[in-house]
């Protein structure tokens, strides 16, 4: 029997455990460059969706603040996502509406009209403000009334950086699935402003 | 100056469009970044600090001297258990049996009592007869009555022919 095994010598363990190490911590380096890039491209579109959803400030930066906890424990993977948008968009859309079936407090702003005075601008005059407050609040229960699936893709089409492909990848659905649910939404809110115009 | 009604001032109507569009501009608040970046930081400190490995994460080398220990420890604990039901059992054994002859085993074995059974004295035979004619018999030794046995004051029986009327 042959004694040919190749003995490692110090210097060369040294040396392999020495570069071993040095691009462990370069790559710990880089998924934390990497990690604050997204937090600082995001983080504004990821608090408005949770936002949309939850109606309330804490819980949708708290939902942002858990998002980006999730891309921490998954940082190896980052190199692997293609679109970091529509990636950190749909944890963040679970995490909302998870808490949401989950959630055992009422939001912040339990009224819908208290809730649409803060989304009117505070520049225009008071009469002006209470009309639109009202207006909007109407059209904000409107969207509440609608079925999940049509307010989902809905609410995730207000936001214009957002393509129909790229709803349909947070949703996990098809392109034409999401342009039909659309299409129903906008019709259904149409009608509701219809008779509500008949009425006044 | 005329004051317009409140309904001719403000003409536009808000379309669903608009609401969706101010619900997608919404301000976030201020510092929202960096307190994510804090909240990561501590992630990374806490990720950071020595993780307990599970026991079947821990390595040969790392728990051989662990292992040692533990194993040590439980040979003396059994070991002390052992010892102290022996010790147990000994106590609550009889007495070692005594061999009448230089026998092997327990088989020739004859259990031989420490003394030899005394009757007690001042008691009457068996065969002494405890009643007569119906009526305890008290023997002579018998300083106080027997238990049980009520006697009432009445003389010693005497021997008289058997009238059937007498008899009850």
């Amino acid at each position: 029997m042959s004694t040919s095994s190749v003995q490692l010598t110090g210097a060369q363990v040294a040396g392999w455990m020495g570069s071993t190490f040095t691009s462990e911590q370069e790559q710990a380096n880089n998924n934390t460059a990497a990690i604050t890039a997204l937090v600082e491209q995001y983080s504004t579109v990821l608090y408005r969706v949770a936002y949309s959803v939850t109606r309330n400030i804490a819980e949708a930066e708290d939902a942002v603040q858990e998002t980006f906890l999730r891309v921490l424990r998954h940082r190896n993977e980052l190199g692997e996502i293609r679109d970091h948008r529509v990636w950190l968009i749909r944890i963040v859309w679970n995490i909302v509406l998870d808490r949401k079936r989950r959630a055992k407090t009422r939001p912040e702003t339990e009224d819908i009209e208290e809730f649409a005075r803060l989304l009117v601008a505070s520049d225009v005059s008071a009469v002006d403000h209470a009309i639109a407050s009202q207006q909007h609040a109407y059209i904000l229960k409107e969207i509440d009334r609608l079925p999940e699936k049509e307010r989902r893709v809905l609410l995730l089409s207000a936001f214009e950086e957002l393509s129909t492909a790229q709803i349909a990848g947070i949703l996990e659905t098809t392109e034409s699935a999401v342009r039909a649910r659309l299409f129903r939404a906008r019709r259904q809110l149409q009608a509701a402003m219809e008779k509500e115009r008949r009425r006044g | 100056m005329k004051q317009q009604p409140p309904k001719k001032q403000f003409e536009k109507k808000v379309a669903p469009e608009d609401t969706l569009r101010l619900l997608a501009q919404v301000a976030p608040p201020t510092g929202l970044a960096e307190r994510i970046e804090t909240r990561l930081s501590s992630a990374r400190l806490i990720e950071a600090e020595p993780v307990r490995q599970r026991w079947w994460q821990v390595s040969f080398l790392t728990a051989f001297p662990r292992t040692a220990a533990a194993s040590l420890i439980l040979c003396a604990v059994i070991g002390g258990g052992i010892g102290l039901y022996q010790s147990h059992k000994s106590s609550t054994l009889p007495p070692p049996v005594r061999f009448s002859s230089g026998g092997m085993g327990a088989a020739g074995a004859i259990r031989v009592a420490p003394a030899g059974v005394v009757p007690p004295t001042g008691t009457s035979p068996r065969t002494a007869p405890k009643s007569f004619h119906g009526r305890a018999v008290i023997q002579a030794g018998h300083k106080t009555r027997p238990k049980g046995v009520v006697v009432p004051n009445t003389p010693p029986p005497m021997e008289k022919k058997v009238n059937p009327t007498d008899e009850q």
